[in-house]
This record gives C-alpha cells, structure tokens and sequence, in this order.
C-alpha cells in the first residue's frame, strides 16, 4: 500500500466519519466516498456505512484491496460541519484540490463551534414555548413552558459534553426536569394543564426527525441503518415516556 | 387564553425553525429562510386539517410545499437541499405521536400504543414520499433566477 494510497484512505473514513458523526445521510455519505476514491480512474471503493461504524475497501486495478473502519461515537445533528464536508469533496473531486491540503482542511471543520451555550439554551426554551401554543394551550401553558425549556437547555447542554451517554438516560432526565416544573407550576396555579406543558416542552428531545430519517433510509433499500435509527428512536421515546410517568407518579398522580 | 389565529401560527412555526436551526448549527445567512419555510409548513398543515379534516393530506401538502420551497432556496443559494430541509420540516415530523407510543406501553394501553405507532410510521412514510416526489423532478423546474450554477441546465 503506497503512501497515495494511505492517504486516500484515510481522508474518506475521516470524512465519513465527520459526515456521519454530524447527521449526514448514509447514503449521500457513500456516494462522496465512492465519487472520492474512484475520482482518478485508477481505484474503486465499497464503502459500508451504518450510524454507528464504517468501513471502506479501496481495490486497484491489479485486485488489491486495502481497508480501514472506524467507529463513530456521540452523533448530533450539525448542519454547518455537514456543508464544509461536502464543500471539501466537491472542491477535492471538481476543482482538483491536492489530497493534503483536503486533508489538513479535514481538522479545520472539526473544529468549527457551534452556537454559544446560552444561545442554545435559549433555543430550547422557544421551541418548547412555539410549539406549546402551536398545540393550543394556554399563554400561562406556554409561559411554563419557557421556563421549563430553559433548565431543560441547561440540563442537555450540560450532559452533551460526554460522547457516550445513553440516548435514553439524557431524555429520562430532560423529561423528568420538564414534568417536575410543569407539575409544581401547575400546584401553584400558574399553569392551567400541566398536560399542555409535557407535550409541547418534549419537542426539542422527541426524535421526529430520526424517525423519518429512518424511513428515508428504508426507501432506499439500506435496512440496516433504517432498523438501527428506528431503534434508536424507539429508545429515545421510551426514555422520555419513563422521565415523565416516574415523576407524575413520585407527585402523587399516575397522568 | 388559547391563541387561534394564522398569524401567529406563522410567527411561532417560524421561531421553532429559527430555533431548530440554531441547535443544528445551520450557517447564519440562511436562518432566515429556513424559518419562513416553516412557518408556511404549519399554517398550510393546520389549515387543511381544518378544512378537510384529514390529517395526514395536510401534512401530504405541506412537506410538498417545504422540499419544493428548500429545493428552489438550494439552488437560488448553492448549497444542499437538507440544510434548508431539516430545520423547517420539523413543526410537521410525528414528535408527539412517537412519545404516545411509549406512554401507552407504559400504562398498558396496548391499542393506543399500536395506533400511535401506525401514524408516526405512516407521516414519517408521507413527508418522505414527497420528498422524494420533489428530489426526483428535473432541476429546470425549480430555477427562478439565472445563476451561473444554472447554465449548464438550459
């Protein structure tokens, strides 16, 4: 295996695992691979891509084959990593770019920040506070419900630092946050349902959009992810469902 | 007091893509039209289901309506369709219903729970058809304004 080949090699697994790790589709991720490595005629790529692991085959012209696999731990959603990405192998396949200069790019978009923290927290409060009035309920309902969104940010920021905690244990515990201040505003009397609240402040951790993810994934033939990201959601939901019963109940009041 | 009005559908539609497209990190300059994309995405589901009363032909036309509009912003703008995509399908995406099945597992309320699982399959199933709908249409179709990217297509 020449260094060219080294080389290859290594910036389309750490691409795709950029990509992945970032929520980019499988399939799109698979084809820039491939486009990648087959750019210059000379090589061919099988690359097998699940949400959670990675595995390319380089073959040349002569039978040799060469592979590398990676895992990928801790996926989020980040849109502007996904682009660079993309920007890096339209720029490598297109315009030519030489493979180290991609490479060194590579490090760049992984170091890219998101939004500041209190910014995102922020986020987390308006979209529980939105989509409480989209589901009607109350002003007082959506007030509540800011305010629960805004420990509820606090509380995922906080747990987004680690990489590997269970999908399940995050949500039981946003959840329970969220049914915690709806239930005691709503003994104090300023939330009028406390049902209101629970719906609408679940939406940032429901995982709506995993789910038709998944679909799309289906659709295109790729079962395994499709049945893993379904599974993944299944989890996430039961996660939720249990942070809010358990805390409905430790109040005395089985919803 | 219970907000009703389509205005405000629109206004708090649009700040839950604004806000969706902060946590997924989407570049700056185009917030914007994420979120107008979503606000129509919620008033035109709402304003279906009330009119026909069928749930899912609501959210049938408006993810048509959001990859149509994502598609037409990813080439006015360059950049890949998900990017507009994402943020604004998300007032649509079957949240609540996904929730419903593990409440009605847990309280033992088998029928509830299979029937929630049903339709969050089934409008899951439904923005990704016209998604597709909309990806498998011809470029030309979608171009506005003369760009350089669309010279290619003419």
């Amino acid at each position: 295996m020449n260094n060219h080949e080294k080389n290859i090699l290594r910036f389309v697994v750490e691409l795709g695992d950029i990509m992945v790790k970032n929520g980019a589709e499988i399939q799109r991720t698979e084809q820039t691979i491939q486009k990648i490595v087959s750019r210059d005629g000379k090589y061919t790529a099988q690359a097998f891509v699940v949400p959670t692991y990675i595995s390319v085959t380089i073959s040349t012209e002569d039978g040799e084959a060469f592979t590398k696999t990676t895992v990928i731990h801790g996926r989020r959603v980040n849109l502007e990593k996904v682009i660079a990405c993309d920007n890096v192998a339209i720029r490598y396949i297109y315009h030519r770019e030489p493979l180290q200069q991609c490479i060194d790019e590579l490090e760049a978009i992984d170091a890219l920040t998101d939004f500041k923290t209190h910014v995102r927290i922020f986020s987390y409060s308006l979209i529980s506070l939105a989509f409480t009035i989209l589901f009607r309920g109350t002003v007082m309902d959506a007030f509540t419900a800011g305010i629960a969104g805004i420990f509820q940010g606090a509380a995922m920021e906080i747990m987004g630092k680690y990489d590997d905690l269970s999908p399940f244990f995050t949500n039981a515990i946003g959840s329970a946050i969220i049914s915690a201040i709806a239930y005691i505003f709503y003994s104090i009397g300023i939330a009028d349902n406390y049902n209101s609240v629970i719906i609408g402040s679940l939406m940032p951790l429901v995982p709506g959009f995993a789910i038709t993810m998944a679909v799309r994934d289906l659709m295109y033939g790729d079962y395994i992810s499709g049945t893993a990201k379904i599974v993944e959601a299944l989890l996430t939901s039961i996660g939720i469902a249990a942070g809010v019963i358990t805390v409905l109940w430790l109040f005395g009041n089985v919803l | 007091m219970v907000i009703d009005n389509p205005f405000t559908d629109f206004i708090f539609s649009a700040i839950t893509s604004i806000s969706f497209a902060i946590l997924f990190n989407a570049p700056r300059s185009k917030i914007i039209y994420c979120a107008v994309c979503g606000g129509f995405a919620w008033v035109i589901y709402i304003g279906l289901y009330h009119a026909t009363d069928i749930e899912s032909f609501g959210v049938f036309v408006s993810s048509l309506f959001v990859a149509a509009f994502s598609r037409v912003c990813s080439h006015k703008f360059n950049m890949p369709f998900t990017l507009f995509f994402v943020p604004s399908v998300i007032p649509l995406v079957p949240g609540s219903q996904m929730y419903n099945i593990m409440k009605g597992i847990l309280q033992n309320d088998m029928y509830y729970s299979f029937s929630q699982t049903v339709k969050a399959f089934k409008f899951a199933g439904i923005i990704m058809a016209s998604f597709m709908i909309i990806y498998l249409l011809p470029s030309y179709m979608f171009f506005f304004k003369h760009n350089r990217s669309n010279d290619s297509f003419k």
